[in-house]
């Protein structure tokens, strides 16, 4: 018992210790984005501003939903002050759970309507789109549409992420809302019946395309830009974009204030930063190619400018609104 | 001093689960109506094939491993042992990946195919249960060896040699080495079969939907209901064959028991044994370490990774070496203290529960638990409490494994220890302790190893700011194993091998004590 009572004593002073209080200001930031990218944003904040950054990142495993549940399972005592998802309709859920409280950031006033919330429950930006990634080794003409998945001369040989994780189930309640149910389910049942695979994630659908795995698949212009520079034998072109097709999805990060924020100011701050043009310049500049929503900001020649894609015409409060009706359908058509 | 432990095993497996429980409940979504659709009858019996093949395979391979092992001296034992348990540190998706690149429809093998052999048939796609069954046993078999190689080292040697003078040497194997070690060999297959049922990476990356998977799947929707209802089949199952190993090992527990004395093989290393090993160490260990460590290089690439993920290297290994030096001393202590049949049921049943559960489920548990104000709240934002999760999650290993050792000792042990007055404390001490110190080492390599590569629960409960190699390692794979997260792995195995080095070290001069004891 001495022994027990002498380790607990230890502990307690390590704690104590551990969690000396600071007198620095600081914040706490729950990061989906990837770390590669959002690390150094967060260094150059915390240079220009004194403010201590400290930052949970999301694991391409848990394929962002382990900070999403981390903040409905903190609601009764929240510990982040800002949450940076890499994509819009998981936090249009988290904020229908009342997990964000409103912030109108003055640097949103560049950010498009359609990107931000009109009650500033949250405010996109540098967006990333849906894309075909094809191998140029099997392929000299690549599907060009999402309709080409349900199509025969393309059985097998095509690739998706699993539906219910990431971008790629935002994108299948994305075709919920545009189409409505019925179309929707009809062209994921075709999917299963055109043997498309549904591998782990979309850096996994780059990686099986680019080995020649598969000859084609949908995934993000970050995963295939990846790829490109990496010189792997591969292209990716923007789907739908003939005149009066379907445009793809573009998918903006969002960042939102959380409700009862230990440090709401510093974390206001962060959310001004976050939302200003150096920063969609930069992640515009990297290697995931993030598309600036910001008309002023300039980017580099190969990241495509929002006014040339042809862009789905989706609310995104609509496609939260299908998550739950689309991931349903998807677990039980694809997890057989 | 038993009440204190039994507070303290409430606090960190028992009350995580609870409030998981309570979650669920309160959530209003009811069980009945998940656990009765027609698909989980499905999941049931993929997740049943896929764990149990890979059981048998990787039982097979790692209990072969550890009898080709025994034949070399000792040295060279601890040394190829360590080489063999490579898969277990680095993480299984990352094999995975390995594994796709080489038996791939474009894959190295293929490659080969089509050159050697025009015309042949392409190589089966490894995306299927066949796939998974193949990688997965692969990555598991070193748990199994261990298991073998520490049932191994207790076993009497005389039996073998008295039944050589009047049989086969094939004989002998056959009748008296392998029934001796089934338990050894079974007990690893159990953490084995536990580890496969509630594996995700794998399964998913491979297409085949596992009712861990479709945890995963109901937890990225907040379903937290469907989530815990699904995981009872699961806990069902690995009751069922954890309640078939209890009644099969119990009566055979001293393989693990000390109490018998063993004798030294003189080692006799054959050709065939050492061509055996090198095979399996090259299929399973040299070529996907050495595909990791080519795609790490350049050189300077290590310092980069050193440079920028020095801190969490730290964070990984100081919460790995606490854990494990922390929670096996715990677990033994427990296991002494707590005989009662029905309590050492109870206690068990939970362990592994919590240890079969998806990691991110028993996270959003301790959540409930540990965040609020106060000391509490002060563990929550510490690292302390990603120490605690590992204790959570794999309190079972040890509370698994050392039952079987203490049940051997205390019928002889204590009756000559009263006999000679000594008191119950110094009995543990100066006679138990020292006799399964070896397997005390065991468990805590075996702590620390899955310890390091916890991530599940580790990225729902890191503290802002702070992280371990292995978040820091999943959080880079998104673009793939590419140069850093390569390098990074190699740092991992590195760390471990520096741990298992100090481990193998110890346990070979404990055993070499206990020999000279005995």
């Amino acid at each position: 018992m001495k022994h027990i009572v002498q380790t607990m004593a230890i502990l307690v002073v390590l704690i104590a210790v551990g969690c000396g209080e600071s007198h620095a200001p600081e914040v706490v930031v729950y990061v989906a984005h990837d770390e590669m990218y959002s690390r150094p944003v967060l260094d150059t904040f915390t240079q220009k501003t004194g403010i201590i950054v400290r930052a949970v990142y999301d694991t391409e495993a848990s394929k962002t939903t382990g900070l999403a549940n981390r903040l409905i399972a903190e609601q009764s005592r929240p510990r982040a002050d800002v949450f940076w998802n890499n994509e819009i309709a998981q936090t249009i859920v988290l904020a229908n759970k009342g997990v964000f409280g409103p912030y109108r950031s003055p640097s949103a006033s560049a950010i498009p309507d359609a990107f931000k919330d009109l009650t500033g429950m949250w405010t996109g930006f540098a967006a990333r789109a849906r894309v075909i990634i094809y191998n140029t080794d099997m392929l000299t003409e690549p599907p060009a549409s999402i309709m080409d998945f349900v199509k025969p001369e393309w059985r097998g040989k095509l690739a998706i992420a699993r539906p219910l994780f990431g971008t790629t189930a935002t994108h299948a309640a994305a075709l919920f809302a545009a189409w409505g149910d019925e179309r929707a389910k009809i062209f994921v049942s075709d999917l299963v019946s055109n043997d498309v695979a549904i591998l782990a994630g979309n850096a996994t659908v780059r990686d099986m395309v680019a080995s020649g795995e598969f000859a084609a698949g949908l995934t993000d212009t970050d995963d295939a830009n990846g790829a490109v520079i990496d010189g792997k034998p591969v292209k990716w072109l923007f789907p739908d974009q003939e005149e009066g097709g379907l445009g793809t999805l573009v998918l903006p990060n969002t960042v939102a204030l959380v409700k009862d924020a230990p440090n709401a100011d510093a974390g206001k701050k962060l959310i001004d930063y976050l939302l200003g043009p150096e920063v969609e310049g930069s992640l515009a500049r990297a290697r995931s190619i993030q598309i600036p929503l910001n008309p002023s900001v300039e980017s580099p020649p190969e990241v495509p400018h929002m006014s040339s894609i042809r862009a789905m015409q989706v609310d995104f409060n609509d496609v939260a609104a299908k998550m739950d009706t689309a991931m349903d359908f998807s677990r039980n058509t694809f997890n057989q | 001093m038993l009440l204190a432990l039994l507070a303290a095993f409430a606090l960190v497996v028992v009350a995580p689960l609870a409030m998981l429980i309570t979650q669920a409940l309160s959530s209003g979504r009811g069980y009945d109506s998940v656990l009765v659709s027609q698909r989980q009858w499905t999941l049931l019996l993929r997740t049943v094939g896929l764990a149990s093949a890979v059981t048998l395979f990787s039982s097979f391979i790692g209990a072969g491993a550890a009898f080709l092992l025994q034949r070399l001296s000792a040295a060279a034992r601890y040394v190829v042992a360590f080489v063999l348990t490579m898969p277990l540190v680095v993480p299984q998706h990352i094999m995975a990946i390995a594994w796709v690149d080489v038996l791939g429809r474009n894959g190295y093998l293929a490659q080969f195919v089509h050159i050697a052999l025009p015309g042949t048939a392409p190589a089966p796609s490894p995306f299927n249960l066949f796939g998974a069954i193949f990688i997965l046993s692969l990555t598991a078999f070193p748990i199994p060896m261990i298991a073998t190689l520490a049932g191994l080292h207790r076993f009497d040697q005389r039996l073998a040699e008295a039944a050589r003078v009047g049989g086969q040497h094939g004989g002998i194997f056959l009748r008296i080495a392998l029934p001796l070690l089934l338990p050894a060999i079974a007990t690893g297959a159990l953490i084995v079969f536990a580890l496969t049922a509630s594996s995700f990476a794998v399964p998913s990356l491979l297409q085949v939907t596992t009712y861990a998977v479709e945890i995963h799947a109901s937890s990225s929707m907040f379903d937290y209901a469907s989530a815990t209802a699904q995981s009872l089949p699961l806990l069902a199952l690995s009751a069922m064959v954890f309640i078939a190993w209890s009644v099969y090992v119990k009566p055979r527990h001293a393989w693990l028991s000390g109490s018998q004395r063993s004798i030294a093989i003189q080692p006799s290393p054959t050709v065939f044994t050492i061509a055996l090993l090198f095979l399996l160490a090259t299929i399973t260990c040299i070529v996907p370490v050495a595909a990791l460590f080519v795609r790490s290089l350049p050189l300077r690439t290590y310092a980069s990774v050193w440079a920028t993920a020095h801190d969490e290297i730290f964070n990984g290994i100081v919460v790995s070496v606490v854990a494990a030096s922390v929670f096996t001393p715990m677990t033994f202590a427990l296991v002494c203290l707590s005989r009662q049949p029905v309590l050492r049921r109870i206690l068990n049943t939970v362990a592994l529960a919590a240890f079969i559960l998806p990691g991110s489920l028993v996270a959003l548990g301790m959540i409930g638990v540990w965040n609020r104000s106060g000391l509490f709240g002060a563990v929550y934002d510490s690292l302390l409490v990603l120490v605690l999760a590992c204790g959570t999650r794999f309190f079972a290993l040890g509370d698994t494994l050392f039952p079987a050792a203490f049940a051997g000792h205390s019928a002889r042990m204590q009756e000559a220890a009263a006999v000679a007055g000594l008191t119950w404390w110094r009995s543990l001490t100066m006679i138990v302790l020292p006799l399964t110190l070896p397997l005390i080492i065991v468990v805590w390599v075996l702590f620390f190893v899955f310890s390091l590569g916890e991530v599940d629960a580790a990225v729902l409960l890191c503290p802002p700011g702070q992280s371990t190699f292995a978040v820091r390692l999943f959080s880079l794979m998104h673009y793939g194993p590419d140069s850093f997260v390569a390098a990074l792995c190699i740092l991992t195995i590195a760390s471990v091998g520096t741990v298992a080095a100090c481990g193998a070290t110890a346990a070979y001069v404990i055993s070499r004590r206990v020999h000279r004891r005995a």
